[in-house]
């Protein structure tokens, strides 16, 4: 599927209007755990399916999938596991973000369905990466996550830097690496995010600029690496 | 024209404010097993499981039984309890009774049951 470039704001602003279309349509106010299940049914007024798609569809790294006439949003069974909930909430939310940004580019594809499967092999693709980074903004709100950094860690951002490095030369394991997840859980645990890993947490983080990871530049690492345990 | 068991239970439970997998725990089926039956893909479960939907719900049991063109087990049990019901029922279906004769029927069992105090 072939969709136009779109800002990481505009993605952010579609996100915020979903929630904000929620909030009047079911009369209520939306904080962390962001229900993102009933966004999709009650908000978007579409239909949840949980499938074994890996065998309903043949493909063995199919996460997720969204199927435009139907109007019905669908996760792998396999991701309900309760080891698999924050994968599955985020899968949710980026099939939310197909639906919000490339319905119109589904409907215009060419398989008989009108639908799009999320597999793994594809993300890195302009459209997954704009679904992920939407299912990023909705389940972790700009407002709240700032909320929640400022009560455990104050208004300034924190500076990872690889002290290890000094001592073991640039093969040395990254410290941070170790420390990203413990700075995660904590402000998951302030803003209330139950339903996010905390790899997406980890992410969002660097994204708003709250974690600068200053061992990327000493390490020469790109941004694919650093996101990729 | 009735709507599908996989629509109404997905009206009812959206108006009850419970979510699918909230549903489906509460009732000990699967996500998966749910969705099918929201989605018309399986047919609707068993009058128990039904009945036991309603109760989580909070909804009008007759309603999901209906849609799902099935018998409320309790009404089983009184037809074969009360052989007269049967045998009335029996004589619905050959007489080939239709929406008018259920209606003008059910005035008359009302007018019958005037005056007599309910069991």
């Amino acid at each position: 599927m072939k969709v136009p470039r779109l800002s990481k704001a505009t993605i952010a602003a579609a996100a915020s209007l979903l929630i904000d279309h929620y909030e009047s349509a079911v009369n209520t106010t939306v904080a962390p755990p962001i229900p993102v299940e009933d966004l999709i049914e009650r908000g978007l007024n579409l239909r949840l399916g949980f499938h074994d798609l890996k065998s309903r569809l043949n493909l063995n790294d199919v996460l997720g999938a969204t199927f435009v006439e139907k109007r019905l949003i669908c996760v792998d069974a396999s991701l309900v596991e309760n080891r698999s909930r924050g994968r599955m909430f985020f899968t949710l939310a980026h099939e939310a973000g197909h639906w919000m940004l490339h319905r119109t580019y589904i409907r215009r594809s060419k398989t008989d369905e009108t639908a799009h499967f999320c597999r793994v092999q594809d993300a890195r693709k302009p459209a997954e990466w704009q679904a992920d980074y939407f299912a990023s903004c909705l389940l972790m709100p700009e407002k709240f996550v700032r909320d929640g950094f400022k009560r455990v860690f104050g208004c300034e951002h924190l500076s990872l830097h690889n002290v290890q490095e000094a001592y073991c030369g640039p093969l040395c394991f990254d410290p941070c690496i170790r420390t990203w997840p413990r700075i995660a859980a904590k402000v998951m645990e302030a803003g209330g995010f139950t339903n996010v890993s905390k790899q997406a947490m980890i992410i969002r983080l660097q994204d708003m600029g709250l974690i600068r990871n200053e061992t990327k530049t000493r390490m020469n690492w790109d941004a694919t690496l650093m996101t990729a345990f | 024209m009735t709507d599908t068991f996989g629509n109404t239970l997905r009206r009812l439970r959206l108006e009850a404010g419970v979510g699918l997998r909230e549903l489906a725990r509460l009732i000990e089926k699967s996500a998966g097993y749910m969705s099918d039956v929201e989605q018309d893909n399986v047919p609707p479960p068993s009058e128990e499981v039904i009945l036991k939907i309603s109760g989580v719900l909070g909804a009008d049991k007759s309603e999901l039984l209906k849609a799902a063109r099935k018998v409320d087990p309790e009404l089983s049990r009184y037809v074969a309890e009360e052989g007269r019901a049967a045998d009335f029922l029996r004589m619905a279906k050959e007489k080939g009774f239709d929406n008018e004769d259920w209606t003008k029927l059910s005035q008359l069992a009302e007018i019958a049951k005037l005056g007599k105090k309910d069991k």
